[in-house]
């Protein structure tokens, strides 16, 4: 069920534009919410946005939260694997 | 990471292919590319493994105000290395002009203290250590080692630990002088608590970052590396505790 959520997210967040996505995506992560901040950044860092790829590697070198210890190892790298 | 401009050399920096970084070489780049919360942490490592390295690199590359008592602290290792005591005959004298706020007394030791020609209680080294690595909380000290009370107004007022006082203030008001004390323990001290930076300042600023959610979860995450189940909180601590243990 998470898989598909994030393939959701994946599919339908590049229909916002790009710098209002990127700055929605920011502050969910802000607000803690790394389930709607995560696949939001990266389909913005798949686009070829820097700063989200940036910040989502950024993100990965910093101690998991518990979102992301959650996540299988193929949704960890469909986040993650541009970053 | 195909880019182009600050952003590629930012990427370049902190994420190169192949050979593991030189943390100095990080620390120049992530700060020309405006990132002085990653600069921070480069310099950080850079003080555990290399010593005189730190101390060259803020020759070329002064470090940040906030970090002045690194290089003060490890000028004394440049001494060793190389034979030379310039660079902690500088360092002591901007160490003696130094305000007396949170940097001049983490950096006392009893040999620094010995240099500047500073005659140290017991009770000002201990203080020494417990703003340079946190104190123990709980840990039964002697009477003149008990920093407690000297450390609540320093971190009070302190530029370094206002972040946390605005967390103390939102979550804890009643008690701020003990919640921040505590969390400035739990932290790790001082080098603990200028490590809780932006991941990327590019697109989140520090002061955004320390007044949102996810500053008090990454509080909560460095907090439980600490060995938890060692320390006994003090009266007034419980609410620091309940603060970072909040869901």
């Amino acid at each position: 069920m998470r898989g598909l959520c994030l393939a959701v997210m994946l599919v339908c967040a590049p229909v916002v534009s790009a710098a209002q996505g990127l700055d929605d995506a920011l502050s969910a992560w802000l607000a803690g919410d790394d389930a709607t901040a995560l696949p939001m950044l990266a389909a913005i860092a798949d686009g070829g946005d820097a700063t989200a790829q940036l910040m989502l590697a950024m993100i990965d070198l910093r101690y998991p939260s518990p979102y992301i210890l959650a996540l299988t190892p193929k949704a960890r790298r469909a986040i993650f694997r541009k970053a | 990471m195909a880019q182009a401009g600050p952003k590629a050399a930012l990427a370049d920096a902190l994420f190169p292919d192949g050979a593991l970084a030189d943390n100095a070489k990080v620390a120049e780049a992530v700060r020309d590319a405006g990132e002085p919360g990653q600069q921070a942490r480069a310099v950080i490592m850079l003080a555990d493994q290399d010593q005189r390295g730190l101390v060259e690199y803020d020759a070329a590359h002064p470090l940040p105000a906030s970090m002045r008592w690194l290089v003060w602290s490890f000028a004394w290792w440049a001494t060793t290395y190389t034979g030379t005591t310039a660079a902690m005959t500088a360092a002591l004298a901007e160490a003696a002009a130094a305000p007396d706020g949170l940097q001049r007394r983490a950096y006392l030791s009893s040999g620094g203290a010995e240099a500047l020609g500073v005659t140290l209680s017991p009770f000002d080294l201990a203080l020494a250590r417990d703003l340079r690595s946190g104190e123990v909380l709980g840990f039964r000290k002697d009477a003149d080692q008990d920093t407690a009370a000297s450390m609540e107004p320093l971190l009070m007022a302190a530029p370094e630990s206002a972040a946390l006082r605005a967390a103390c203030t939102a979550g804890c008001a009643g008690m701020v002088p003990a919640c921040t004390r505590t969390l400035f323990s739990l932290m790790g001290g001082l080098t603990g608590v200028i490590s809780l930076t932006s991941p990327l300042e590019a697109a989140i600023d520090q002061s955004r970052y320390e007044a949102s959610p996810r500053y008090l979860m990454d509080l909560r995450d460095a907090s439980v590396r600490m060995a938890r189940d060692k320390i006994t909180p003090a009266p007034g601590a419980s609410c620091a505790f309940a603060l970072v243990d909040a869901p």
